[in-house]
């Protein structure tokens, strides 16, 4: 009999590694006759199986939200059952304006743009100042050699965004240029090439089976 | 409790900042000082590979206004991008990976980038996918086969659509831009299509995303409020960014001046440690 661990984690990583493989193959080899039709179809698919899933998830919310709004009758009205309510009553006014005006949806859209706008600019206000005032305060404590190397970086590159600073002093925008065309250059490039041989070393674990993860947390639970 | 330290616990307090900075806000907002500003060379880079393009030839736009982020803060500047492309007679393919970006390009177009001032119409000037699921293997997707979602975002088949008669490949078209999402979706982009397919590409997001492709893979950047700042300064349009970029100027010295203060309190309350266990001793 065929254990949890084969299907459960070994078949889907030799599927999985034999669709990186070809779509590996086309990214970086030159344009091949057989590999490219192949690799295109398996494009496809991956991007139609992610729509199944978003529906899935779309479909798992829902059944959630309805599950909770038939609990209220025993369990009492409460702050959760409100939200459920305004989830609910959203999907439903969204559907059944957008059924009715079908091509186009203006309806749906229009009350998307226009109350998503006004409540995102709500919470982006309030959250911006306290990220912009209060938290450069907590955070540029000059505590340490590093934490001052920091504050320097941070006020250097904050002079580059002031416009009027970068017009009255211009060597401030060369510095703040500098500093991102250099220094963070650099530093990115070397986050990304650790995590480019992270990801294949990590890679290479799971498929040689050496690597537990998720999965094996999983199966073996 | 040192001086500074009764200062900022009596003046600084949450209510009293929310409060000078509503004022200010207010104030700004009636009487907007416009201090000078310059326009950086990742904009005019940015500037000048719109210029490069004949009228008629095809810019794909890689979208996914999912949320309304961008409409809260970008949706001027994209208005400007948008007339900037129109008023130099180009073709634009707007291409969505999020659900709520097909209409969303929709609604922009029509009340915001007034395309049917610009004599734009649907279909031969414009057109807008619909969603396209898959992030990466989507964007990848549809740069091997501009047809692959067979259908604009209501549904009429693409072989229906003139803008699309001479796209099959997104080689076919002469400038790529990216937009939208968070800071992974902006080296997607990049890899499947300015990568892979050695189109030129420009980046509507920010430097530090593409900071490792900028000047080989891509070609101009909007470095966030700056970039846009910048770009609306630029093309002479009267949009929120430059405003926002503006306020810079008081927001930062603010920030400064809460830097500074933090730092004072903090060495002063270092200070009277010491004194006092140095008394105590």
């Amino acid at each position: 009999m065929m254990s949890t661990r084969i299907y459960r984690r070994q078949i889907p990583i030799f599927v999985v590694s034999f669709f990186m493989a070809v779509l590996l193959i086309d990214y970086y080899a030159p344009k091949l006759p057989i590999i490219s039709p192949v690799s295109s179809t398996f494009l496809a698919w991956g991007a139609m199986i992610a729509l199944i899933q978003l529906s899935f998830g779309y479909l798992t919310l829902l059944r959630m939200h309805v599950e909770r709004a038939s609990r209220a009758q025993s369990e009492g009205f409460n702050q959760r059952t409100f939200k459920t309510i305004i989830v609910l009553a959203t999907f439903v006014i969204m559907t059944v304006i957008g059924i009715y005006e079908g091509r186009g949806n203006a309806g749906p859209s229009f009350l998307f743009w226009y109350s998503n706008l006004v409540a995102m600019a709500g919470v982006g206000t309030v959250l911006e100042w306290i990220s912009h005032y209060s938290s450069p305060a907590r955070m540029f404590k000059i505590t340490s050699l590093e934490s001052g190397a920091m504050f320097l970086t941070w006020l250097l590159v904050c002079f580059r965004e002031m416009p009027t600073v970068v017009v009255l002093f211009p060597f401030t925008e060369s510095i703040g240029d500098w500093i991102m065309k250099t220094p963070y250059m650099a530093s990115n490039r070397g986050v990304m090439i650790a995590a480019g041989i992270g990801i294949v070393i990590l890679a290479v674990r799971a498929l040689v089976g050496k690597e537990p993860g998720l999965v094996e947390m999983e199966v073996t639970k | 409790m040192t001086a500074v330290e009764n200062f900022v616990t009596t003046w600084l307090t949450p209510k009293k900042m929310a409060v000078f900075f509503t004022i200010l806000t207010i104030l700004y907002m009636l009487f907007p000082v416009m201090l000078p500003m310059k326009v950086s060379s990742w904009t005019t880079d940015y500037i000048a590979e719109i210029d490069r393009l004949e009228p008629g030839d095809v810019v794909v736009w890689g979208h996914n206004w999912g949320d309304l982020i961008p409409a809260r803060s970008g949706l001027t500047f994209n208005t400007a991008v948008m007339q900037y492309l129109m008023s130099k007679q180009l073709k634009i393919i707007f291409v969505c990976f999020s659900p709520a970006t097909p209409s969303n390009m929709y609604t922009f177009m029509h009340d915001y980038a007034k395309s049917e001032d610009y004599g734009y119409v649907y279909g031969v000037d414009w057109v807008v996918t619909p969603f396209i699921s898959g992030e990466e293997s989507g964007i990848a997707a549809v740069g091997d086969d501009m047809w692959y979602p067979k259908v604009d975002m209501f549904g009429t088949p693409l072989s229906e659509i003139p803008i699309y008669q001479d796209i099959h490949v997104i080689s076919d078209a002469q400038l790529t831009m990216c937009d939208g999402g968070g800071f992974s979706w902006q080296p997607m982009y990049v890899r499947q299509w300015a990568i892979r397919h050695k189109m030129r590409m420009v980046n509507n997001y920010g430097f530090q995303v593409i900071a490792i492709y900028y000047g080989i893979y891509v070609q101009g950047c909007l470095d966030r409020t700056r970039g846009q700042a910048e770009f609306e300064y630029a093309t002479d349009f009267q949009g929120e960014e430059v405003l926002r970029f503006q306020f810079r100027n008081i927001g930062a010295s603010l920030v400064f001046l809460s830097v500074a203060l933090g730092n004072i309190a903090l060495y002063s309350k270092k200070k009277e440690e010491r004194d006092t266990v140095g008394v105590v001793a």
